[in-house]
């Protein structure tokens, strides 16, 4: 899986490209544990070249949700396909995610949630 | 039967998957449920490889077969026995309340497979999962 951060003035762009298994889920917490260093607590997900999501990749965003929204920041993703909004949707993190479907309401959002920390 | 041989390594995940890409197109058109059955058998495979294998190389075996109405996959290792009748399978809402890691993989796979049993045959682990096929899908 390819990462790339993009580091906007208050949150950062994560884009996930690739799938996110049990083997990347490792690489994409480093990633979130290193932002999470630097005091990023709020996180676009760019999920347009995500292809695949297993539950170790769900597992990642869940252990760190918390932490962040205690932080008064959060996880937003967009771009999701079909199959990995599936995914979200059977266990139910779609209703306890913030997700949109284009990149301009995820920006819409979370400048939202910059403005109310 | 259609048979994939691989090691116990994360790395072989995207081998697996693409073994039952291959042989789930035919099948299972929709490609949501195509990845739902896909990600059902990754689970149960990343699972015996980190936690019954620890990831130490040990040999992994997927088997495919289907009939006009059904698909069964097996996927059989050699690792630390897993004691299915008695796992509890934990609840989404604690998982997310305790910010856990781990523990939605068996949700996924009992919510997906319409059957799921896990046996130890003399020196293997064989988990048996099947999945009714539905014309149309």
């Amino acid at each position: 899986m390819n990462l790339k951060i993009t580091e906007e003035k208050n949150y950062s762009e994560l884009t996930l490209d690739g799938e996110l298994d049990a083997a990347s889920s490792l690489q994409v917490d480093t990633v979130i544990n290193e932002l999470l260093k630097k005091k990023v607590f709020t996180l676009l997900i760019n999920c347009q070249k995500l292809e695949y999501i297993s539950s170790a990749g769900l597992g990642v965003f869940i252990s760190h949700r918390e932490h962040l929204k205690n932080q008064k920041g959060g996880f937003v993703f967009f771009g999701m396909n079909e199959k990995v909004k599936n995914i979200f949707e059977i266990v139910g993190l779609d209703k306890i995610m913030s997700i949109k479907s284009t990149r301009d309401e995820g920006v819409t959002l979370i400048e939202t949630i910059v403005k109310q920390k | 039967m259609k048979k994939f041989i691989t090691f116990c390594d994360r790395k072989n995940l995207t081998c697996i998957r693409g073994f039952l890409e291959k042989h789930l197109t035919d099948l299972v058109s929709n490609p949501v449920l195509r990845n739902q059955i896909i990600m059902a058998v990754d689970e149960v495979c990343s699972n015996a490889m980190i936690h019954a294998n620890q990831c130490n190389g040990n040999e992994l075996e997927i088997r495919f077969q289907n009939s006009s109405d059904k698909i069964i996959i097996e996927v059989i290792d050699k690792g630390r026995a897993f004691n299915f009748s008695g796992y509890k399978t934990p609840e989404i809402k604690n998982i997310i309340t305790e910010n856990r890691k781990n523990g939605l993989g068996m949700i996924l796979i009992k919510k997906i497979m319409d059957t799921v049993e896990f046996k130890r045959r003399g020196e293997r682990n064989i988990c048996r999962m099947s999945k009714k096929l539905v014309i149309g899908n």
